[in-house]
């Protein structure tokens, strides 16, 4: 009897197999400037970057089981009835690279780190915005300091020429949908490009802004900031900050060779 | 001691008592008489995908409660991820049916489904139902008949009340279960079984931790009139209260790596309470060619869940715990015609009215139940209004047609409370319903179905939108019945349906999510065979390849291999027994993870003399761990740790080896 039981046990247990996670790959994740190149604004201006930077945080890339429709507006009002967690889960984070890290597109563009993604279709990517700190290795009177992003270069127009800094606070909400349309696999991408494009179909990151008339009076480089005391130069920086909070001027990027 | 020695020296204990009862001589043991008949209606199931619940799947099968009479159904899993009194999770035919989204149960026709409930969309919850008030339950897979309303997209399931009658009378059982089990049942019937009464008091401290019940629940239908010329007008009445422990999921990682036992709660503080009174009148009326049935229904529900699935994944100082609390208040009106036209030709009608206003909240809370946050508070007022009608013709005495359809109109007042919005819209779904069986040769029977079935919005879908978008699925299905004798039968069956659109909900941001088009194929063998008077054996092979369209990726959590087999033994000197056993595959998880194969088996053994019974049921004699929900999404224990917010497998385990001994005496 006892070998019976025994026998119909292994029998039962030779059909039973142990679950397994999804395989996670690590894929190195770098700034890709490939898109910051000089553009003409609305205005006539030609903009162009010489330095660019910001510090960024937690890192998520979201993939949508059989490439779910993004978000439409209905299902940013809506919450739905919240069972809990596990029942399916379409548009999910499924990779991510936490922490928090300085992203240099210009003058060279660096390295974050190595993010770890499961595989499958993906189709955005969020992150955070952080304030640069003195162990950035910022001097204390460093302007930069507290400050989420920085913009330096020149705008030209005939022959006026502006050089300009931005200064960016960080924002309380995450960039969220940031377009990383790409299929994860064992091998592939290569590496992932934070991309920070300057123009898209709509126009340009530097549209609507008059360096010139903001120029006129203030030292240089004309400083875009926030506690600016000229109003004009507030309400130019305030639109520099909402074009560059969206997702319009941002995107990842599957990039094939590192 | 452990647990587990305790567990199995109690058995052992119990087997040792049973044996001596079985070697016992039968002291004038009654003859059941159990056939191979269905109970209720005896008339051949209208599509091929219907199972209605043999006699034997009702008495000799162990169960613990009515959502265990459904583990036989072929091709349809069941999932218990809290403890005993949380409603359960549906899958079938390809379809993760949630806690009833998509699977639409109806009680005497009463239909059971929480439309907008807090916990989850069409939220089923069967406590109040106790097991032995149970006489039929009939499973339809798919959307295929006229009856069938809103959540039936992947197929319903209609249970009957009334005590079988092999037990009405006077019966009272007491039932000592391993688990510290204690459950006392009184059912009163009398012999036509048109008036009963079915009380029911459970304790259990369950398998693991935090996997508690205590339930009361009592059951009653007392018919009023029973005259040719009036009709029957009866009422039925029910009422449970039900407290239980919600131990959560547990992390594949902590319980691999020791950290956590494999019946430990993950959230050894989560607490639900489930209540609800109902009340039923229902009139019904025979002619020679008309059959009329009208029922009002009400009742009262209160829902509340404290759980918290996530640990410190979004909250790492007081931790991720939420409740849920509703309450609600419904009545509803529902009609059912049949009348002959024409010799061969039927005319079948419905009509139904509900209205339910209802209240829910969602907090965050931390451990000791202080509010920290309001997620949600809605309140509102929804009803549903239905119109069906179908012809069923008869054009040749082995051909059989079915033609019809209903509309279901929803109509919705909700205010958010929180953000004062207030709405109102409307939803309409229009749902075509086709079906022909054909009996081409004297054992043969070959039928065809074609339906839509749809999910409402919930009420909370309506602040956003005047008419939120429906979830819709066309199904279509062949199945061939051959019965060459009646101690055989077999059946097999191919089916297809797909969704337009498949809208899922994400828990990190709390959203749903439309997901693209998806489809699934499949196919159901059964077969079913008496080789001796006393033996009767059922196995079934289902198949269900869901898949999204666009991508052909599986979808994920939905079983698409599952075998089971069924034995009942029943011997007239008085001993009874029933064996369920069931596999299922490796189950598709999300992101190229794989779930585990899952063995169930359960076992009861029951020897009568005279008016007395002792049984025996055994869950999972083997001892196996079996994960029988398995679910991957993102936790966080330790809140010192970084919020990683990649999914990690997850799981719920069915019972370990458990036992329970049941003493009944049954005076007629």
């Amino acid at each position: 009897m006892r070998r019976l039981f025994f026998t119909t046990q292994l029998v039962l247990l030779s059909a039973c197999s142990f679950s397994a996670e999804g395989t996670k790959i690590r894929i190195p994740v770098t700034a890709d400037s490939s898109e910051i190149r000089p553009v003409e604004t609305d205005l006539g201006y030609e903009v162009e970057l010489t330095e660019a930077g910001a510090f960024v945080r937690d890192l998520r890339f979201l993939s949508a089981e059989a490439h779910s429709e993004l978000l439409r507006p209905l299902d940013l009002l809506v919450r739905s009835a919240r069972a809990h967690p596990g029942h399916h889960h379409g548009g999910e984070v499924t990779g991510e690279l936490l922490g928090r890290f300085g992203l240099r597109w210009l003058p060279d563009a660096g390295s974050l780190g190595e993010a770890t993604l499961l595989p499958g279709p993906y189709v955005s990517a969020s992150y955070g915005f952080a304030p640069a700190e003195e162990s950035d290795g910022l001097v204390q009177s460093s302007p930069l300091l507290g400050k989420a992003v920085h913009l330096r270069g020149r705008a030209t127009k005939g022959e006026a020429e502006v050089p300009f800094v931005v200064l960016l606070d960080p924002p309380e909400d995450r960039l969220e949908h940031v377009p990383f349309e790409a299929t994860v696999g064992q091998g592939s991408p290569a590496a992932l490009g934070l991309r920070l494009r300057l123009e898209d179909e709509a126009g340009t990151l530097f549209d609507g802004i008059d360096f010139d008339v903001l120029a006129r009076g203030a030292p240089s480089p004309l400083s875009l900031t926030a506690d600016a005391s000229d109003p004009a130069v507030q309400a130019a920086h305030e639109r520099l900050r909402i074009a560059f909070f969206s997702h319009r001027f941002h995107d990842v990027r599957a990039l094939h060779e590192r | 001691m452990s647990a587990r020695s305790t567990s199995a020296e109690t058995i052992r204990g119990l087997g040792a008592l049973l044996a001596a009862l079985l070697a016992a001589p039968a002291v004038s043991a009654e003859s059941h008489g159990y056939s191979s008949e269905v109970v209720g209606e005896a008339e051949p199931p209208k599509s091929a995908s219907v199972h209605r619940l043999r006699k034997e799947e009702i008495l000799l099968l162990p169960r613990r409660n009515a959502e265990d009479l459904l583990r036989s159904t072929p091709g349809l899993s069941l999932v218990q991820h809290g403890s005993e009194g949380k409603g359960h999770q549906f899958f079938l035919r390809g379809f993760d049916a949630g806690h009833g989204s998509d699977f639409e149960i109806t009680v005497d026709g009463i239909p059971l489904n929480e439309w907008s409930n807090v916990h989850g969309h069409g939220y089923l919850d069967l406590n109040f139902l106790v097991p032995e008030a149970i006489r039929s339950v009939e499973v339809t897979k798919g959307p295929f008949t006229l009856g069938q309303g809103p959540f039936a997209v992947a197929g319903s399931a209609d249970y009957r009340l009334g005590v079988p009658r092999e037990r009405r009378g006077v019966r009272v059982a007491y039932t000592a279960g391993s688990t510290w089990r204690h459950r006392g049942v009184l059912t009163l019937a009398d012999p036509a079984g048109r008036n009963f009464l079915a009380v029911e008091g459970l304790h259990d401290e369950g398998f693991g931790e935090n996997r508690d019940i205590q339930r009361g629940a009592l059951l009653g239908r007392w018919e009023m009139v029973d005259e040719p010329r009036l009709g029957r007008l009866h009422l039925l009445g029910a009422a449970h209260v039900a407290r239980f422990g919600l131990p959560g999921a547990l992390r594949e990682d902590e319980v691999r790596s020791g950290g956590r036992g494999f019946f430990d709660a993950s959230d050894p503080l989560g607490r639900g309470s489930s209540d609800r009174a109902l009340a039923a009148l229902g009139w019904e009326r025979r002619g020679d060619s008309t059959e009329f049935r009208a029922l009002l229904h009400g009742s009262l529900r209160s829902l509340e869940v404290s759980e918290n699935f996530t640990l410190f994944l979004h909250d790492p100082l007081h931790g991720d715990r939420r409740l849920q609390h509703q309450r609600s208040r419904k009545l509803g009106l529902r009609l059912d015609h049949r009348l002959e036209l024409h010799r061969g030709v039927e005319l079948e009608s419905g009509a139904g009215l509900s209205a339910e206003v209802l209240r829910q909240v969602e907090l965050h809370v931390d451990d000791d139940g202080r509010e920290l946050g309001r997620e949600r508070e809605l309140s509102a007022t929804q009803s549903l209004a239905h119109l069906a009608a179908g012809l069923r013709l008869q054009p040749h005495p082995a051909l059989e047609l079915f033609g019809g359809g209903r509309i279901d109109l929803a109509h919705v007042e909700a205010k958010d409370e929180l953000s004062r919005a207030e709405a109102t819209g409307h939803a309409l779904a229009l749902s075509p319903r086709l079906g022909a069986a054909w009996r081409f040769a004297p054992h043969w029977r070959l039928y065809a179905s074609y339906g839509r079935g749809s999910r409402l919005p919930e009420a909370r879908a309506f602040v956003a939108a005047e008419a939120p978008p429906m979830v819709r699925v066309d199904a279509a299905e062949l199945g061939l019945r051959f019965r060459p004798a009646p101690s055989l039968e077999f059946g097999a069956s191919i089916f297809g349906s797909y969704l337009e659109r498949e809208s899922v909900y994400d828990h990190v941001s709390g959203l749903f999510l439309d997901l693209a088009a998806s489809r699934r194929l499949g196919g159901e063998l059964e077969a079913e065979l008496r080789p001796l008077p006393w033996l009767r054996l059922a196995v079934d092979l289902s198949h269900a390849d869901a898949r999204f369209v666009e991508s052909g990726r599986p979808v994920p959590y939905a079983p698409w291999l599952m075998f089971g087999l069924r034995a009942f033994v029943l011997v007239p000197s008085g001993t009874e027994a029933g064996l369920r056993l069931r596999y299922t595959a490796p189950r598709h998880l999300p992101h190229g993870a794989r779930g585990s194969s899952q063995v169930q088996a359960d076992l009861r053994i029951a020897r009568s003399m005279g008016p007395f019974q002792l049984a025996l049921e055994v869950e999972n004699p083997l001892g196996l761990e079996t994960r029988e929900g398995e679910f991957s999404f993102p936790s966080r224990r330790d809140p010192s740790l970084p919020a990683s917010e990649i999914p990690t497998l997850h799981f719920s385990p069915a019972p370990p080896r458990n036992a329970r001994l049941t003493f009944s005496a049954h005076f007629r």
